[in-house]
């Protein structure tokens, strides 16, 4: 099988508190397809929203309609008219998260990753890093990204189907044996980075070997409580691609 | 690194406006309102949206504690009142849950279509105008850095607290500025108490946003309530210059002659404190 997820886990920024995990991912295995969002913490219902995303864009491409009719099954979520002056307010302001999505296609044996906000993946061959997206440097982590928006106003500028703000890019694996994907949220991207410019070579090693939810725990605690490694929610996704 | 800690429920950190209510705040800015009812509607309006940062579907979580002392005459008090009198600074879901009413305006928004539509939005008040007296600042600092002190040995490990001062005039009680240094060494792990400064006016000056220097301050005054400033911090610098502020690394906190736009910015800027968790 040329696509196969070796890991997939998720830690919430607050262990005793995992049903706050504004995270959401799905995988679709026999289509080669990962699709991973990070809701935003100032929203009304991050959580919702995230996971309306992926469950969306599991099965379609980005596209103005399909973000619509996420949009649409949102509202419906909720009647602000019933909602207390404070919850209507957060409410109108929105939710926002980001949204990636990997897609293997095994007859030209590539993978596109595409990506609207932080989250961030990793192309690997071997035991090296080839290339990260969106993003190179731990610093581009501080920037404010551009998110997918419960309010259809504020997505007026992406042009989703031009792309307009938006990352694709393609990883090609005929060459090579084994190629690893990496999927995840911006607080593990920001620290895999980081530590690499601090001249840290094991980050991503230990990274690629997590097989298990404990051993993703673990070390994102050592990592939160050396300071590290922001405290937010953390999913990590590792899958395997091969000709 | 200062001003970096995150915010969280389990480590919040505190805003508290401190609030000239002198006589001279009755003056009528260029909107036609006083200047006392002008700051009393940023202020509100900086409540709530602080409370809406915090609101989530299930309520609002604490992640700073708000207060305001206002002062005139000779002393310096609490602003709010009710259930928000028995102390300053009071968890954000607590001020949520408490204003003195709940207003009903009307706010012009884009109809889409490029024309403006009248939509009804909900206006909670929970600070009032007042304005009447002298301007007694070195009893509001001090009252202001009793609460402070108080507050880091509570919170050792947050996100320092940042004070947001509104004057439109001279101290009336003396030299504020040892005061004010003072006030700004009180610290957590994270940093230093941040003070900012908004200086009022109907005169209808250029107003000075942010400055790096004093080199470009008219007067005494102007200098005094610059010194009395904090650097503005890192993640500051972004907000600003999203305004079209030109903040570097010697900005102050600190905006002289400021009118209807400069307090909107100022009270915007000095709230957004880092990212919560």
């Amino acid at each position: 099988m040329a696509f196969r997820i070796l890991f997939d886990g998720t830690v919430a920024k607050h262990l005793d508190t995992p049903g706050e995990n504004e995270d959401a991912y799905r995988i679709a295995p026999a289509r080669g397809r990962v699709v991973l969002s990070d809701g935003a913490s100032e929203s009304f219902d991050a959580k919702s929203w995230a996971n309306l995303v992926v469950d969306y864009f599991l099965e379609s491409d980005p596209s103005d309609e399909e973000l619509g009719s996420c949009i649409r099954s949102y509202e419906g979520l909720y009647d602000p008219h019933v909602l207390s002056w404070s919850k209507a307010a957060a409410y109108e302001r929105g939710s926002f998260a980001t949204l990636l999505i990997a897609q293997d296609d095994h007859d030209r044996s590539t993978v596109t990753v595409t990506t609207l906000g932080d989250s961030f993946a990793v192309w690997c061959i071997g035991n090296d890093v080839i290339e990260t997206t969106p993003y190179v440097s731990a610093d581009q982590f501080t920037q404010k990204p551009t998110l997918l928006a419960t309010r259809p106003e504020l997505n007026s500028e992406m042009i989703i189907n031009e792309l307009g703000t938006w990352s694709r890019i393609e990883w090609c694996y005929e060459q090579h044996d084994t190629c690893l994907l990496l999927c995840m949220t911006d607080a593990l991207g920001a620290w895999l980075l980081n530590s690499r410019e601090q001249g840290s070579l094991d980050a991503f090693e230990r990274l690629s070997r997590i097989t298990d939810q404990k051993e993703l725990l673990e070390l994102v605690e050592v990592e939160r409580a050396s300071g590290a490694m922001r405290r937010d929610d953390v999913t990590l996704i590792i899958a395997t691609l091969t000709c | 690194m200062s001003y970096t800690a995150e915010i969280s429920r389990t480590s919040p950190t505190a805003f508290l406006f401190l609030v000239d209510q002198s006589g001279s705040m009755q003056d009528i800015m260029a909107n036609g309102k006083s200047k006392a009812q002008f700051v009393a509607d940023v202020l509100n309006r900086t409540f709530a949206t602080l409370i809406t940062r915090c609101t989530k579907s299930e309520g609002t979580r604490d992640y700073f504690e708000v207060g305001v002392l206002g002062y005139s005459g000779a002393t310096a008090q609490n602003g709010l009142s009710g259930e928000l009198a028995a102390r300053v600074l009071n968890p954000i879901s607590v001020i949520e849950a408490h204003p003195l009413r709940i207003e009903d305006r009307v706010k012009r928004v884009d109809d889409g279509a490029g024309g403006l539509v009248d939509q009804s939005i909900k206006f909670p008040i929970w600070f009032e105008p007042k304005a009447g007296g002298g301007t007694p600042m070195c009893n509001a600092i001090t009252t202001a850095a009793e609460q402070l002190v108080a507050w880091c040995d509570a919170h050792p490990d947050s996100y320092p607290p940042t004070v947001l001062h509104v004057t439109d005039g001279e101290s009336t009680d003396g030299d504020p500025e040892g005061l004010a240094q003072q006030l700004q060494q009180i610290t957590t792990s994270d940093g230093n108490v941040l003070l900012f400064n908004l200086h009022v006016s109907t005169s209808g000056g250029d107003p000075v946003k942010f400055p790096a220097s004093d080199a470009g301050l008219s007067d005494s005054y102007a200098k005094l309530l610059f010194r009395m400033s904090s650097p503005l911090p890192l993640h500051l610098h972004k907000v600003a210059q999203d305004k079209g502020i030109n903040a570097n690394m010697e900005s102050r906190g600190f905006v002289f002659n400021g009118d209807i736009a400069e307090i909107v910015d100022f009270f915007d800027i000095g709230t957004r404190a880092a990212q919560l968790r």
